[in-house]
């Protein structure tokens, strides 16, 4: 009996381990490249990255710089133009997980034509080749006769509107809405700004904003009381409001191209947070890589404070008044 | 073959000849002598003429071709109960109705009187049916609580991927390919909890017929398994009622007589998430469920002779709530109400009328964000006429209709936050008939088809016949080959990826018109022994293929692009079980060896749920005097996993505005190989239980006292490539119930 509880005790111990699992399978040489073409100026980037394993299977722990250098990166633009890219390094921030310097490649003289094709060719140290193709889209023109130019609307609207009009089918358009202003503290001047949401949920004594997903609509419209909101928001807790030097409002609007959508709406996940999904889907537009090459175009519209409305906070303007 | 044929013709015109005329019909309803609820698969017994029957679902049966205006014996046994004889006596060309009840002698296994004579139906066409009683339910090791969805796992060929979900999966089917009734009336998300727990109370249910494939013709809409649930009566001699807790919910239970009928009630809320924390990898989840059932029935032989009617209500609600607004609410209900009247008449013929309702809705609230709620809705209205006529020779002729309304709505939003919005409706009118061959010893043969007449999916490549066979040959009086082939249509599917271990809820959809509704190909061989009384040894090998199979198109990017994509599914397997149940002890063994597949856009993969090698071990023992125990240790070869291949450093758009040099918007993102290629270690598991039942003046008490994964097994439930950690299923966990009947 004693040598059977013994037996079956060896049997419990044993089966009741953790077994160990190993969840890779081979790493073969992956290279993912990224390139946002942007729209509004000549100055673009490209980063070039290689794939890693990690012992501990928790891939933040890896700090071994995965950049690579040295590699010969070409975008044609339009009609044959060819923009050259060459590398350099920039420090990383304080507190980031890989101490070295890493390595971005760039060029100053590349500015997107609206639907124009522009296609990428990066040609690796090791001679492997990643190529991409994406299409530039139009430019979006905020139409001036429906759009507000004042906060607040002379027309005693509870609202602003900008609206638009591109000849993109299906767009997807990414738009924000910023207060600039300076700060004076301590004799200098620093400038800033307060993104204004889609709206502010009060949750306790925390004002929760609520930021807008890409629009498709053909216009943005932001309640008054959400603007006002965030004026008071700027100097929260401070006061000596009259520190704050009111600028303007700008409203941005980003128009992304098929690919760039396509890989924004791939990475902008939502699932809900009971919910548990093993395998993500992957989506990239590089051939033989990993990554994106995408172009966006920006269009901006100002809109301008009256001094009456940035002095009802207490701040100062920092612009000529409008009426 | 064709003189075989010939012969078989002959014959059957002779016995149809031979057995008019100078007899009689028997039938009649055995019922519990305490609580006048039906036992179903009692057996009915006339010695003299060494036949009999078996009682149905609702504890009915019919022994026809009876030598008339001669007495017999008729002996009734049910397992648990004392037997009964009685004397019959049937008249020319008559029905004679017995109903008769049986004294329970307790739940004590040891104290079954032996009942002697019991008559067997040599030639039943029952390859891949499991027919659980609620006692046998109650013998189960519990979790938390008893949960028919978690005992089913026990059974051969029901496989799930992990101890974690209650949703089950049958000979490699998806899990929305499984029919679960109440009372006839399909139920759709039928879990509490993310799908922890099942929302079937058990104290509600008198039996449950589980079909794992072949069913016959008067079961449509899906592709794998049917599990018909059929609810008690209620007492129909006294008011009594049950109060029960667990570490999860209090429940109550009232039932008791009405005028010519009985009701009963049933209640359960959950009061504590504690225990769901073991499920969720020590997750805090503020879930707050209940469900609630009743059934009435009213049966007058003054209104109408030979009728039973009843209605039933089921409701069941889930709801999670955050005060913190960024995070969203959620709510789930089910809603189901059923109308029966069934018939017997003057002549072997009876016959049921059912109206249904079923309606589940199910909404996320995102509160603060300016989405949509996402919303599905499935309102299910149904009306079904079954006939079925024994003929004196005992063969069956069954026809039917079923009428089915159904509208879904669904709005929805991928992790891709791109939205689906899908809204249909329509009808799906079914005939079936059916032939049931049952006069000789030797064959059994149930040979029908179903009909589509009208049909929910607008596609016209929809299926309109679904041909089936079930067949029993018994080649010795102790062994019987048995096979079933049956083609089977599902027009309805959920939004589910089999890749989201733990979800909300699976939104039920009708198929879209792009696509051909779903169809599956059964094709079932066995082989049942029964050398002694006590000793069963069943084999059966299946193969089971799907076309047009609904699956998720995870490519979807674009809100034009669409939400499915067909795609193929194949299983095969063989499943051998055992019992050997010598008083006071039951013991069974399961082995399953299966393969299943599934192919999109030419791609072949394991689903998830493709386990190898499956090997259940019951024991449950009586010792008497109110004290029972059970120990089940389940073995499952490793789930299939999708390996990493490795980590890449991936851009994210967290702020389109910033900078270029402000900072580095990548973060690491798995690349994953080949899908389900890997393999998990294998899981096993044993769980114990214990129950005391302790009998006082007034009241009755039952303890339950259950541990699951006894030597605390660490098995792996899913690999989180963002951080590394391994989550494990169900650690050692003791639970506990007790339940006071009055």
């Amino acid at each position: 009996m004693k040598k059977f509880l013994t037996l079956f005790i060896i049997f419990i111990a044993l089966i009741s381990c953790e077994e160990n699992f190993n969840p890779y399978g081979e790493l073969k040489d992956r290279y993912i490249l990224n390139c946002i073409i942007r729209g509004d100026t000549t100055f673009q980037t490209v980063t070039l990255t290689r794939d890693y394993q990690v012992e501990n299977f928790d891939p933040y722990s890896n700090t071994e710089d995965v950049n690579v250098k040295n590699a010969l990166i070409r975008i044609w633009n339009g009609n044959d133009k060819v923009s050259l890219f060459r590398d350099t390094t920039i420090e990383r921030q304080v507190g980031d997980k890989y101490k070295t310097p890493y390595t971005v490649f760039k060029t100053n003289d590349l500015m997107p034509t609206p639907n124009s094709k522009v296609e990428i060719e990066a040609i690796l140290p090791n001679g492997k080749k990643l190529t991409s193709v994406a299409n530039v889209p139009d430019v979006i023109n905020i139409t001036d006769s429906l759009s507000d130019k004042i906060i607040p609307p002379t027309d005693n609207k509870k609202y602003i509107k900008v609206s638009w009009f591109t000849n993109e089918r299906n767009p997807v358009l990414i738009v924000r809405l910023a207060i600039y202003y300076f700060k004076h503290e301590n004799g200098l001047k620093t400038r800033n700004l307060m993104t204004v949401p889609l709206n502010y949920i009060q949750y306790g004594n925390e004002w929760i904003p609520n930021y807008p997903k890409p629009v498709t609509d053909q216009a943005y419209s932001v309640d008054m009381n959400t603007i006002n909101k965030a004026m008071e928001l700027i100097s929260k807790d401070d006061p000596n409001k009259s520190r704050y030097e009111i600028l303007s409002c700008i409203l941005e609007v980003l128009s992304l191209d098929t690919e760039l959508r396509k890989y924004y709406f791939a990475t902008a996940r939502s699932r809900d947070i009971y919910s548990i999904k093993l395998d993500e889907t992957d989506y990239s537009n590089i051939n033989g890589g990993y990554g994106v090459f995408g172009v966006y175009m920006r269009t901006y519209w100002v809109l301008r404070f009256t001094h009456q409305y940035i002095n009802s906070f207490g701040y100062t303007p920092g612009l000529s008044d409008v009426k | 073959m064709n003189k075989a044929l010939q012969l078989f013709f002959i014959l059957f015109f002779i016995s149809l000849l031979t057995h008019a005329q100078e007899t009689g019909t028997l039938r009649g309803f055995v019922t519990d002598s305490l609580t006048s609820e039906a036992l179903v698969y009692a057996n009915a017994y006339i010695k003299e003429l060494n036949k009999g029957a078996n009682t149905d679902a609702r504890g009915y049966f019919l022994i026809p071709s009876i030598p008339a205006n001669k007495t017999f014996q008729l002996i009734v046994s049910y397992v648990g109960y004392k037997s009964k004889t009685i004397l019959i006596r049937v008249s020319k060309e008559k029905v004679v109705q017995y109903n008769i009840s049986l004294q329970s002698e307790g739940i004590q296994l040891n104290t079954i009187t032996q009942i002697g004579e019991r008559y067997k139906e040599k030639n039943e066409t029952n390859i891949s049916v499991q027919r659980i009683t609620a006692r046998e339910i109650e013998l189960m090791p519990k979790g938390v609580e008893t949960d028919v969805f978690r005992s089913i796992k026990y059974l051969a060929g029901v496989q799930s991927t992990g101890d974690v979900s209650a949703k089950y999966y049958v000979r490699g089917g998806a899990s929305n390919q499984n029919l679960v009734l109440i009372d006839g009336v399909t139920i759709y998300n039928p879990f509490h909890a993310l799908g922890l727990f099942s929302v079937v109370d058990p104290d509600m249910i008198n039996n449950i017929e589980f079909f794992k494939g072949g069913f016959s013709a008067e079961y449509g809409g899906r592709l794998s398994s049917v599990m018909s649930i059929i609810t008690k009566d209620g007492n129909k001699n006294r008011l009594s009622g049950k109060a029960t807790a667990s570490f999860l919910t209090g429940k109550i239970l009232l039932e008791g007589p009405i005028p010519n009928g009985s009701f009963i009630l049933t209640s359960r809320k959950s009061y504590s998430s504690e225990v769901i924390k073991k499920f969720l990898n020590e997750q805090t989840i503020p879930i707050d469920f209940y469900d609630f059932s009743f059934k009435a029935n009213y049966s007058d032989n003054d209104f109408l002779q030979g009728a039973k009617f009843s209605i039933n209500g089921f409701f069941s609600g889930d709801n999670i709530k955050h005060a913190d607004p960024r995070i969203e609410d959620y709510k789930w209900n089910n809603n189901v109400f059923g109308f029966k009247w069934f018939q017997v008449g003057d002549s072997p013929l009876f016959y049921e009328l059912g109206l249904s309702a079923s309606r589940f809705n199910g909404e996320v609230d995102p509160k603060i964000s300016n989405s949509r709620k996402t919303q599905n809705s499935v309102e299910d209205l149904g009306i079904q006429m079954n006939f079925t006529y024994m003929f004196d020779n005992k063969d069956e002729i069954g026809v039917g209709f079923h009428i089915k309304q159904i509208k879904t709505n669904l709005f929805i939003e991928n992790d891709r936050s791109i939205p689906t919005d899908l809204g249909s409706s329509g009808a799906n009118i079914s005939l079936y008939l059916k032939y049931r061959l049952m006069q000789f010893d030797f064959i059994g043969l149930d040979l029908g088809t179903r009909i589509n007449l009208a049909s929910l999916s607008k596609n016209e490549n929809r299926t309109i016949l679904e041909p089936r066979a079930s067949l029993t040959l018994r080649i010795l009086s102790t062994i019987a080959i048995k096979g079933a082939v049956g083609i089977y249509q599902q027009e309805l599917t959920t939004i589910s990826d089999e890749n989201e271990v733990i979800n909300i809820f699976e939104p039920w959809i009708i198929s879209p018109d792009y696509l051909k509704p779903a169809v599956s190909k059964h094709f079932i061989l066995g082989l049942e022994t029964n050398f002694f009384e006590t000793f069963n040894f069943n084999v059966e090998g299946y193969y089971k293929k799907v076309d047009n199979l609904p699956l998720i198109n995870d490519k979807k990017i674009l809100p034009e692009e669409n939400d499915f994509i067909a795609g193929k599914g194949e299983s095969y397997g063989l499943e051998i079980f055992t019992r050997i149940n010598p008083d006071p002890i039951n013991f069974t063994a399961s082995y399953t060896n299966a393969f299943a597949y599934k192919e999109i856009d030419g791609k072949l993969y394991y689903p998830r749920y493709d386990i190898r090698h499956s090997l259940n071990l019951g024991l449950e023992i009586d010792f008497g005097k109110g004290w029972t125990t059970s120990l089940a240790w389940i073995y499952n070869s490793g789930l299939p996993f999708t390996q990493i291949i490795g980590y890449y450093d991936k851009y994210y758009f967290d702020n389109f505005f910033a900078p270029w040099f402000q900072f580095d918007p990548r973060r690491p993102f798995t690349i994953i190989g080949t899908q389900n290629l890997g393999r998990l270690p294998d899981y096993h598991r044993l769980d114990f239980s214990l129950s005391k039942k302790i009998n006082f003046d007034w009241f009755n008490m039952k303890l339950d006292f259950s541990i699951i994964n006894v030597y605390n097994r660490k098995n792996i439930f899913y690999f989180k490539r963002e951080t590394g950690e391994r989550v494990n299923m169900l650690p050692f966990l003791p639970t506990a119930t007790v339940r006071i009947e009055l």
